[in-house]
């Protein structure tokens, strides 16, 4: 992939992350960003970070998430590593932001 | 007496657990009764070749699992003294999760921790740490005989863990008698039969799902439909529709399983389905919202979900599980009261409806829990623990056979609960029915009358421009009661005084506080309950970077000497 490429995908993922983080937080903020908090900030609770690691573990058909290798929870930034890193070593595929949507509308 | 060991003796074949699976061809294993009772039996020559004795106490850390119920029962069975522990989280703070766990072990003295392979790594630590036994459920029985005898009911006993939401854990130890009184008593009022259907996603170490939602139906030799909480939060709408695929008859849940219910499940969705065989869904656990119980059922009685079949009770780990339920016979009453008037030892005031009129800012409508289970009493007393009449409100006490036997807020130190159990929840009695108000904590006592936080916060959304992040704390401050309404985010000057106003309208010589705080400020425990002890505790150090904007005109006189902020 050229580094033009890799731009893209990382700016995909990006918005990716930022679609689905802001959709499952209980504190509908304007405007999510890289720096929120998912707990002080979003509101997320621990329903909600089971939720969110479902989301994470069928959008981007991961194997099921455990206690050892879970998301961090810490920001945004954080679950967006979390996603890059799984894809970069193949435990995790890349998802478009259409099938995001979908998956959103047939979820939620 | 019902005892929940007599289904190991003779155990029908035909009827038993089953367990979700991970989504892969049958959705569930049937475990019969009688192979759970080998299971058990398996389980217990385990405990037994690993060095457990009769009276250690064994930490079954399993998921909803057979491992779980084999080991709960096989504990039993060999004389030792179960509790259950919830597993690693899916996602959570691996060393916090630990902590806690460490904490847990010594707190119960434990002699062995059991859990299920996939565990094991993670649990590894704290076994080491604590001297005890890690055992992996499915690990081979290193004998086929040992050495005890059946143990007599009286000499059994389990021990239940509570998480709390303002403090540490503390785990309180039930009598076996205690706790087939209670399984008893729900048989009654639920009129359990065999023939129910059970399913449950409930934790199996919390008491609602442990004793509620497993020792309940599996002592009355129903079948019992078990998934993980886990799967129920990914996916309510598959929990709704075993409802209309094995048409189960009873089930139980907390509150909030209610919210998300309704938070994920548009009725597009229940379409086809139907509801009509469900008899009876047992809420509690915690103060039962009215609205949320009556979108409820506006969502699933348009799909044959019988009204009278939600019903509210009452209870806690210390009484075994249940205090008070509805008959399933009846749709849960709630009563619309004037919130002024809830003064301890006052009476209740009734604030009467009427068509097409909006309610009175000062109504609250509180949703009843029932009538005490047979063979436990309830008794309301005032401040001086003088038991008052129907209608007039106070703390909740109980009484009766299924009360714990002592509670275990430190390693080695066990507290006799006693013939009476003072609740620490306010609530009244009327028609005999029991009426839940909230916890004392969480109130300030003024001129005699009781103020609830989540009433004040009510009256505070009516006026906030972001309900959802408006958090209400009550105390007592240089001598005076005080309100503290705390808004995350923006608030502008007319709006905190509109909420402010709306506050000292409700709740009379209240001295009042808006403010608007920063991102964080807001604590509340993992399942969203506000932590407003610990909340308002930071109020009074130092304020934590919250911008007073609106305050009753006497509140200038309170001080704080290490305060920075003007309050």
């Amino acid at each position: 992939m050229t580094s033009e490429a890799h731009i893209r995908a990382d700016e995909a993922l990006l918005d990716v992350i930022m679609r689905v983080v802001a959709a499952l937080a209980p504190n509908q903020v304007p405007g999510v960003t890289l720096d929120n908090a998912l707990v002080a900030d979003l509101g997320f609770d621990s329903l909600r970070l089971v939720e969110l690691s479902f989301a994470l573990e069928e959008l981007f058909d991961m194997q099921p998430i455990s206690i050892d290798d879970a998301p961090p929870i810490g920001t945004v930034r954080d679950i967006y590593d979390y996603a890059r890193r799984k894809i970069e070593v193949g435990d995790a595929q890349p998802v478009s932001r259409e099938s995001v949507e979908q998956w959103l509308a047939e979820a939620w | 007496m019902t005892s929940v060991l007599t289904w190991l003796d003779d155990p029908p074949a035909d009827r038993g657990l089953r367990f979700a699976g991970d989504g892969g061809g049958d959705p569930w294993t049937f475990y019969s009764y009688e192979q759970m009772a080998y299971l058990a039996r398996q389980a217990a020559l385990r405990l037994w070749s690993f060095g457990v004795r009769p009276g250690d106490t064994v930490l079954v850390l399993c998921p909803t699992s057979p491992e779980f119920v084999a080991h709960y029962f096989g504990a039993l069975i060999m004389g030792a003294v179960p509790a259950a522990a919830a597993p690693p989280p899916r996602m959570g703070d691996l060393t916090e999760y630990r902590r806690g766990l460490d904490h847990v072990v010594r707190l119960i003295a434990a002699k062995a921790v059991v859990t299920t392979p996939g565990s094991v790594s993670v649990l590894a630590p704290v076994a080491r740490d604590v001297g005890g036994l890690l055992i992996d459920a499915s690990a081979p029985a290193a004998t086929r005989r040992a050495d005890f005898d059946a143990p007599a009911i009286e000499d059994l006993s389990i021990i239940q863990l509570s998480s709390g939401s303002t403090g540490p854990r503390h785990g309180v130890r039930i009598s076996l008698p205690a706790v087939q009184s209670n399984v008893a008593a729900l048989h009654r009022w639920l009129e359990m039969t065999s023939r129910d259907r059970f399913p449950t996603w409930l934790p199996l170490s919390h008491d609602m799902g442990l004793v509620g939602a497993l020792l309940n139906p599996v002592a009355a030799g129903a079948d019992v439909w078990l998934m993980p909480p886990e799967d129920f939060i990914r996916s309510p709408i598959r929990w709704l529709r075993l409802f209309s695929d094995l048409a189960p008859t009873i089930t139980a849940m907390p509150a909030f399983g209610l919210a998300h219910i309704l938070r994920r499940v548009p009725s597009r969705k229940l379409e086809g389905l139907d509801f009509s065989s469900w008899r009876g869904l047992i809420i509690g656990a915690e103060r039962i919202d009215h609205d949320i119980a009556r979108r409820f059922v506006n969502l699933l009685e348009p799909f044959g979900f019988p009204p009278r079949a939600l019903s509210p009770a009452y209870g806690m780990a210390e009484a075994t599980l249940a205090v008070t339920g509805t008959s399933l016979a009846e749709v849960h009453p709630a009563l619309t009261v004037d919130a002024r008037s809830l003064s301890l030892g006052n009476a209740v005031k009734q604030v009467p409806a009427r068509a097409g009129r909006p309610l009175p800012p000062a109504a609250t409508t509180v949703v009843g829990c029932g009538t005490p289970l047979p063979r436990t009493e309830v008794t309301i007393v005032d401040g001086e623990g003088t038991p008052v009449g129907e209608d007039v409100v106070g703390e909740i006490v109980i009484r009766g056979q299924a009360l714990a036997a002592a509670v275990l807020r430190e390693a080695g130190a066990e507290q006799p609960i006693g013939a009476t159990f003072a609740t620490g929840d306010a609530g009244f009695l009327h028609q005999g029915r029991l009426y839940v108000l909230g916890r004392l904590g969480d109130s300030v006592k003024q001129l005699g009358r009781w103020l609830f936080a989540e009433d004040i916060e009510r009256v505070a959304w009516s006026e906030s421009p972001s309900p959802q992040r408006t958090v209400a704390l009550l105390g007592d401050l240089g001598g005076h009661s005080m309100a503290v309404i705390a808004v995350q985010g923006a608030l502008a000057a007319e709006e905190a005084e509109a909420i402010g106003k709306a506050v000292c309208g409700y709740a009379g010589n209240l001295r009042v506080t808006v403010m608007s705080v920063p991102v964080g400020w807001l604590l509340r425990t993992p399942s969203g309950k506000p932590m407003r002890r610990a909340m308002w505790a930071k109020f009074i150090a130092n304020g934590g970077g919250a911008n007073v904007l609106w305050r009753t005109p006497h509140a200038d006189e309170v001080r704080f000497d290490n305060h920075k902020e003007e309050i």
